[in-house]
């Protein structure tokens, strides 16, 4: 794979640049050029990548449309000129807003002229579609209108022998959880056998080949009866892996050019009533020099094909299948590859993502978990295939043991270094003699994800309900406005970043602070650099602990405690979670000052005591235990701060203080809002950002709130 | 417009202009300079998103709502959907599904019906239409081959007699120039109810009329249907995209029954790729309270059809019902109905139609200058 490297990928990444006239991006991507071939120089690229496509999007809202029907003829033209047919056959290319839309056009077209009724019958054959083309084919069937999804070969040859067979949907590599390649010899030997009886159409969907399909021998062997449809998503492939704009393509081939020209002219009006034709906004955006071009497909392939070499070479006890299209042929290949695990459950299939995803980011992998293929950047899934339940030939899918689960990875176009480790990566994993290995080596962070469970047991976000549509709530004012107005809103930032449990870090170990050491035990939440930081910088610089009654809600591993009752505060820490408790006690060494309580904010600190200050660090991470599919988004959200202020407007002395160590991972207005209807006043003491991703795992904005009661309220 | 400023700020700004909308030149260009920002900021927030996102990318509303799609053909508009589906009269319920264009609508619904009835030869889907679009013809025409029968009324009358016959599976109607009392008092003598009534709206006609219709009709109807242009009342005249939507309403009985031919849209949406990307669905958000400007739309409209009607009654042969948006014509000189298109432009959104029975129904703007559109 890659021997290099970032500069490659830098000086393709500044050829699209220049070709987009996006100047700004030249310097970054020159300096990227004579830089070394490293992760972190990969993820730069990947951001720049990014912003590429977004300045891209942007140039062209602002500069106008111009003329879908000329700029799709220019496109159809750079197609038709790029496939050299065999003598006598002829081609028409029409564009749509997205491949499912040019298949389902072409099938009610193709119905439209057929007229199937229950004396014209009409048999479809499909093999290896896509789940949504035969989701199409579904929604069609009835009476006059049969449908054979082939689970086999000999099924599939089986049914083309059927002289009511009049279309066939035929992928040339079948999506399945065993890729299979179509043998284009038995294939042509058939049709034309049949063909001589009855005219077919093969509509081929070759979105998973590329454009590296021999159509040319394919046409070039087939009996000139045949109309020929080929289908493709141009969004993936053909677009640099940018994802621009959806499109599909539909290419129509007939040996007899007036058949050919009417179904082309059938087909653009029946676009027009189905408003599936691309806009001009949206052509603006392909019109590009590099749609449709190759350069970016041909590495997505290779990189792929590489993973899945490698994969099947090895001998891993934890791997039951790589599944990639085999063949020699330079069309035998896929933008990704389906991995099955001997276990494939759920609950397996959860462990395995969630050491991966702890992997990679150990690592610093560029390996992001998302759907779909083709991207200049390489992603991976967990997928639930809908198998037949069809025992014969392992279902329709293929495999000799229907998959519960499959890891779908799509390893992008991508050169640099995170290529070949992510093969690394893979086989490290896959390699552990059997799962309960790989649960017992990674049993610290499984235990801990209980405690993090417990320890934080925030609802899911719900900032549906606008405060001020709640009863009772009163208006803000105008400095409560602005302040709402300063603060980052929650979908603007551009640093929140979605965190899975391999984020937390429950490993346990040093924690260097003001160049002391404390120790964590392993299974509590490593205190986070920048709120001990801002609470030391207030304990220093802002008050006068000295004697003062402090309470740590949520207190984790206990820095803080300890760094207010070395300033002469008297602190009462609280935590949910019974191991960080003890934690905390191990690391005060029996501090006279300090006591601990193990429980739901206050619920076990005795009711007559009441505080100085109270402070709180609620974490703002994303917990997904075993299911990234369905992540959930859990914030320190509206729930938790709701309590939290009823019970510290009870727990808080006269002119008492809460601090909340807030980061912009929280919904920052939300809570303000929270802050502000509860007749509490807010000051927001500091705010700390941080860009540069290196420094201590940490980035964005850290904020310090503080909260004095308007009116206290007496027990 | 200043993008700068948060979208609370974009909304405050947009009510300010609506309630300072006196139909000065002033509050109109400020409202379109408002929505174009509007669409800008619609592009600037989602534009950062990849087609198919990263799990790790939040995507949310312009109220910070999170929204979760793998792929954006799968995007699931409910939230968008929610703010267009009307509150059903008591014993109805209903769901809205959206779509990109009102030919979209068409072809997805056509489809839909055709799915849920599988008609053969001996058990054909009887359409009766009564004054249909085009392109509803077009695509019904598309489906003769499959056991859909369709059969265009000439008039109110022949629909009621085809229902006494029992003649009718499907039955659709343009609300304009119908008589709702004298539908419903045919619907309730109809020995057999059809089995969708689909009132087309976005030919003309008025939803309250069809939500009053509604509250008429026998306990058997079945689904009523009503099709919508999205881009009328909802966005006040001011079309930011073009969707059209159905609203499938059923006994609550039905309810499951509803939430399938709801869910069978969604996919034909999805696979025909004619739902809304991420970011027109955004943009659409503006209107979440849909129902609200909805009312303000059509109040506006009335009042501009009563101040019309005021002007226009001693020089043409106009009526108008008080409560109504549209004033018909008895008649229209040729001269006239040319002037009125070739103004096209200053239309603003406000429509001219030739009715069956050879009247004209015109639909005022919203923001239309109408009183000076006509001689």
């Amino acid at each position: 794979m890659a021997v290099n490297c970032s500069r490659q990928e830098a000086a393709n990444l500044r050829t699209l640049a220049t070709e987009l006239d996006l100047e700004s991006l030249q310097e970054p991507l020159l300096r990227l050029e004579d830089g070394e071939n490293s992760l972190q120089n990969e993820r730069r690229l990947a951001d720049i990548t990014d912003e590429l496509r977004r300045l891209w999007l942007l140039k062209q809202s602002a500069t106008g449309k111009g003329n879908p029907l000329l700029t799709e003829k220019r496109f159809a033209a750079k197609l038709a000129a790029r496939e050299i047919l065999p003598p006598n056959w002829y081609d028409q290319h029409i564009f749509y807003c997205s491949g499912m839309a040019a298949a389902q056009n072409y099938l009610q077209h193709f119905l439209s002229r057929f007229q199937p009724t229950e004396r014209n019958r009409l048999k479809i054959l499909s093999w290896g579609g896509y789940y949504e083309i035969l989701f199409s084919i579904e929604v069609v069937r009835r009476e006059s209108v049969e449908w054979v999804d082939a689970k086999s070969e000999e099924d599939f040859y089986e049914t083309l022998a059927d002289p009511s067979t009049r279309l066939v949907f035929l992928d040339p590599i079948a999506f399945a959880v065993k890729m299979r390649v179509l043998d284009i010899e038995r294939f042509l030997d058939l049709w034309n056998f049949y063909a001589e009886k009855v005219p077919r159409t093969l509509v081929l969907d070759t979105t998973l080949c590329g454009r590296n399909f021999p159509l040319s021998s394919l046409l070039g062997g087939l009996n000139p009866s045949t109309t020929v449809c080929r289908i493709t998503s141009a969004l993936k492939l053909d677009q640099e892996g940018l994802e621009l704009q959806n499109a599909g393509i539909l290419s129509l081939y007939n040996s007899n050019e007036n058949l050919l020209y009417g179904s082309w002219k059938e087909l653009m009006e029946f676009r027009d009533w189905t408003s599936t034709a691309l806009t001009g906004e949206e052509w603006s955006r392909l019109d590009t020099p590099f749609f449709l071009e190759q350069r970016h497909a041909t590495d997505v392939f290779q990189n792929n094909g590489l993973l899945a070499e490698a994969l099947a070479g090895n001998q891993l006890a934890l791997l039951e299948s790589v599944s990639y299209p085999q063949g020699v042929e330079t069309w035998h290949q896929s933008p990704f590859l389906f991995v099955q695990t001997h276990d494939d459950g759920i609950e397996a299939q959860g462990l395995m993502t969630e050491v991966l995803v702890h992997e990679i980011r150990r690592r610093g992998l560029s390996l992001d978990l998302g759907a779909s293929f083709g991207f200049r950047q390489h992603r991976f899934e967990v997928i639930v295939p809908d198998v037949s339940s069809d025992p014969s030939d392992g279902g329709r899918l293929g495999s000799t043991k229907e998959p519960k689960t499959l890891l779908r990875v799509s390893m992008g176009s991508g050169q640099g270094p995170s290529a070949n480790l992510i093969t690394e990566l893979f086989c490290d994993v896959f390699s552990y003699p059997s799962l309960d290995c790989l649960r017992r080596a990674y049993q610290s962070r499984s235990r801990l994800t209980q405690a993090t469970l417990i320890n934080f047991p925030f609802r899911p976000f719900q900032a549906h309900q606008r405060p001020s549509e709640k009863a009772g709530c009163r208006d803000l004012t105008v400095q409560q406005e602005a302040l709402l107005e300063s603060l980052p809103l929650l979908p603007d930032s551009e640093t929140r970043y979605w965190l899975s449990t391999a984020d937390v870090d429950l490993n346990g170990g040093p924690y260097e602070f003001e160049e002391r050491e404390f120790f964590v035990d392993q299974g509590v939440f490593m205190p986070n650099f920048l709120s001990t930081l801002i609470f030391r910088q207030i304990t220093l610089q802002e008050q006068d602990f000295e004697n003062k009654d402090v309470a740590i809600v949520g207190c984790g591993a206990g820095v803080e405690g300890i760094l207010s009752a070395e300033a002469g505060a008297y602190v009462y820490l609280t935590d949910i979670d019974p191991v960080a408790v003890a934690s905390a006690q191990k690391l005060s060494n029996d501090h006279p000052r300090m006591h601990f309580y193990s429980g739901n904010l206050f619920e076990k600190v005795p009711a007559h005591l009441s505080f100085d200050f109270i402070l709180c660090h609620p974490p703002s991470v994303e917990l997904d235990f075993g299911d990234p599919i369905q992540a959930q988004i859990y914030f320190s959200g509206s729930q938790f701060i709701t309590e939290l202020l009823e019970e510290c407007k009870v727990r808080l002395n006269r002119s008492g203080e809460l601090w909340l160590a807030l980061s912009d991972r929280s919904d920052l207005r939300e809570i303000s809002k929270i802050v502000f209807q509860g007749q509490w006043q807010l000051d927001i003491l500091q705010r700390e950002r941080l860009n540069d991703f290196d420094l201590r795992g940490e980035r964005g904005e850290y904020l310090l709130f503080r909260l004095g009661l308007s009116q206290k309220i007496e027990r | 417009m200043a993008l700068e400023v948060s979208i609370c700020s974009l909304e405050a700004a947009f009510r300010k202009h609506w309630s300072n909308l006196g139909a000065t030149e002033t509050s109109r260009s400020g409202i379109e300079s408002f929505l174009k920002g509007w669409i800008q900021k619609s592009r600037e927030m989602t534009f950062p998103l990849y087609r198919s996102p990263l799990f790790k990318v939040l995507r949310s509303t312009p109220r910070g709502e999170p929204v979760r799609y793998t792929y954006e053909r799968t995007l699931n508009l409910k939230f968008l959907e929610k703010a267009w589906n009307p509150e059903p009269p008591s014993g109805w319920v209903c769901e809205t599904v959206l779509f990109k264009s009102e030919k979209a609508l068409y072809w997805c619904l056509l489809q839909a019906l055709e799915n849920l009835w599988l008609p053969t030869a001996h058990k054909r889907l009887r359409v009766n239409l009564l004054d249909p679009s085009q392109a509803l013809l077009y695509h019904i025409a598309k489906r003769s081959y499959s056991g859909v029968q369709h059969r265009v009324l000439k008039n109110q009358k022949r629909f009621e007699r085809a229902l006494k016959l029992a003649d009718v599976d499907v039955a659709v109607f343009s609300l304009d120039g119908l008589n709702c009392l004298r539908l419903a008092e045919g619907l309730v003598e109809a020995p057999r109810q059809p089995h969708f009534l689909v009132l087309d709206l976005c030919q003309g006609g008025e939803e309250k009329v069809s939500e009053a219709l509604l509250t008429l009709l026998p306990q058997a109807t079945n689904f009523v249907l009503t099709l919508r242009r999205g881009y009328f009342d909802e966005q006040l005249g001011f079309p930011i995209m073009q969707p059209s939507g159905v609203t499938i309403y059923a006994p609550t009985e039905h309810r499951q029954t509803l939430k399938a031919v709801d869910s069978l849209l969604c996919k034909l949406r999805r696979v025909s790729g004619v739902g809304l990307s991420f970011q027109q669905a955004w943009s659409l958000l503006l209107f979440e309270d849909g129902r609200s400007y909805r009312s303000i739309t059509l109040g506006q409209r009335v009042s501009r059809a009563g101040a019309l009607y005021r002007t226009l009654q001693d020089r043409f042969p106009v009526t108008w019902e008080d409560g109504s948006g549209c004033l018909y014509f008895d008649h229209l000189e040729e001269a006239v109905v040319r002037r009125l298109r070739s103004l096209n432009e200053k239309f603003h959104y406000s429509s001219l139609k030739l009715l069956e029975d050879g009247r004209y129904c015109f639909r005022p703007g919203v923001l239309s200058e109408a009183e000076e559109l006509w001689p």
